[in-house]
């Protein structure tokens, strides 16, 4: 392939990991933070279960057919904590949701002894964007897709490191989501609805 | 109203089963009237989501293995035969003379040198049978010992009648709200209740509802999965919190999961006509 067809179709150049935004429903003010401090997350794979149909149409052929479509869970993100702890703080409220007495002891209505009880699915569950960005060469972004994890809420909520050697590093934690399934919304999809 | 667990089961988008409880009637009764009487208030239909593993589904049918050894067998086989023969022409045209007919037929077909064979053969194994008592041996080792021989067991495969299906289900139900929580209570109360009989307080039962289960895919009956006739419910089984390390629940106490285990045994046999009435792939 000449140099010139590979410039044509790499018009828009290569896509870089570095451009994202992670969109949760958390407040404002955690969301700005979370846009420009999140430093790491993943597009989880997507793969399809099988089962093995061996020898039907030819002897020693084994065909396989599809049965469940799986989405790799969990879905975590790495995020660059602020001295407030504003992101922190916010997924441990959302996590804290999931059932009374997470935070045991902790003065809030209703908290009462240290027995924990499980909170309705449907009170906890919500959806996390996922956008792809890509410099549009004016200053501006484009997303070529963006994802939609259905019916998430938080599994984890990493750990804090603490460390008196590690002096010039920042604080850094991890927060692990499960979901349902995932949408993926192209420019295409969005298109055609 | 019909109960349903999760709350949207029941639509077009995913398949599922319905268990709508009837009241018993016995299968003479239900040949002399199709339509079921109206179920009592509160005898509520429960659609529930397919289970993860639905029931094997045996159609089984009962053959016997019968030996009709030796000459003896032989003729016990052929005069039983002759039996069932002319008795089954007698049932149908009840005359008697028919019935004597057949019945001299079949010895004329013999003939008499057919008899006389027959009851060489019959004597001899009468007879070794007799000293077989004596000698603690059977008359196929005294042949097999001094002939190199043995009697012809004669073996028949023998129809005796279909078998009656029993099944289970198994259904873990886990509440997303309070709504669905309370409905998963009503799905097994009714389970429960009209499973069981009612006491009349005069000494007698009013006996249990039976269910009519159906898969269905849509709004309609699933044909590419076996029907089912009318099962009585055998046994409710409830558990809470099934597979969890210790006792959790929500607010109230409601457990995080409910696992249900429903037997039935259905409460008539199948036959072929059966299978040609519903169609798809049958019961």
């Amino acid at each position: 392939m000449s140099y010139q067809a590979v410039k044509a179709i790499l018009n828009k150049g290569i896509s870089r990991p570095t451009l994202f935004q992670v969109i949760m429903p958390i407040g404002v003010q955690a969301q700005e933070q979370l846009t420009f401090l999140c430093q790491a997350a993943t597009v989880p794979e997507v793969a399809v279960d099988t089962i093995t149909v061996n020898g039907h149409e030819a002897m020693g052929v084994v065909r396989e057919q599809p049965t469940i479509v799986t989405y790799a869970k969990p879905f975590t993100i790495t995020v660059i904590s602020d001295r407030d702890y504003t992101v922190y703080k916010a997924m441990r409220e959302w996590f804290d949701t999931l059932a009374k007495n997470s935070n045991p002891f902790a003065r809030t209505l209703g908290n009462t002894g240290s027995s924990q009880r499980i909170n309705y699915y449907n009170s906890y569950t919500k959806t996390i964007t996922l956008k792809k960005l890509e410099q549009n060469g004016e200053q501006a972004f484009d997303s070529p897709f963006e994802i939609d994890f259905n019916k998430a809420y938080p599994i984890r909520v990493g750990e804090l490191a603490l460390d008196t050697e590690a002096r010039d590093s920042y604080m850094q934690f991890s927060v692990a989501f499960t979901y349902e399934t995932y949408t993926m919304k192209t420019n295409t999809l969005e298109a055609i609805l | 109203m019909t109960l349903r667990y999760p709350a949207g089961a029941g639509g077009t988008d995913a398949d599922y089963i319905i268990f709508t409880p009837v009241k018993y009637k016995t299968n003479n009764e239900s040949k002399e009237d199709a339509a079921a009487p109206p179920p009592e208030a509160g005898a509520e239909p429960v659609i529930l989501y397919m289970p993860n593993s639905t029931p094997g589904m045996g159609n089984q049918n009962d053959w016997n293995k019968v030996d009709f050894n030796g000459p003896i067998g032989d003729m016990r086989r052929d005069v039983s035969s002759s039996v069932g023969k002319n008795f089954a022409n007698f049932a149908e045209s009840g005359s008697f003379g028919e019935l004597g007919s057949g019945f001299a037929e079949d010895i004329k077909n013999e003939g008499i040198d057919g008899l006389k064979s027959r009851f060489k053969g019959v004597g001899a194994q009468f007879g070794m049978q007799a000293l077989g008592g004596l000698l603690g041996t059977t008359p196929n080792q005294m042949l097999a010992l001094g002939a190199g021989k043995v009697f012809n067991p004669n073996v028949e495969l023998l129809y005796n009648a279909p078998q009656m299906r029993g099944f289970g289900m198994a259904f873990d139900m886990v509440p997303k709200d309070a709504n669905e929580a309370n409905i998963i209570n009503q799905i097994i109360m009714n389970f429960k209740k009209w499973s069981a009989p009612k006491d009349l307080e005069n000494g007698m039962f009013d006996i249990p509802y039976v269910w009519e289960i159906k898969y269905m895919t849509g709004q309609d009956v699933n044909k590419n999965m076996n029907r089912f006739k009318k099962a009585a419910c055998i046994n409710v089984q409830v558990q809470a919190n099934n597979g969890t390390p210790m006792h959790v629940a929500h607010e109230g106490g409601i457990p995080i999961i409910t696992s249900l285990q429903l037997s039935f045994t259905e409460v008539d046999i199948i036959t072929r006509q059966d299978h040609e009435k519903v169609g798809g792939q049958g019961y």
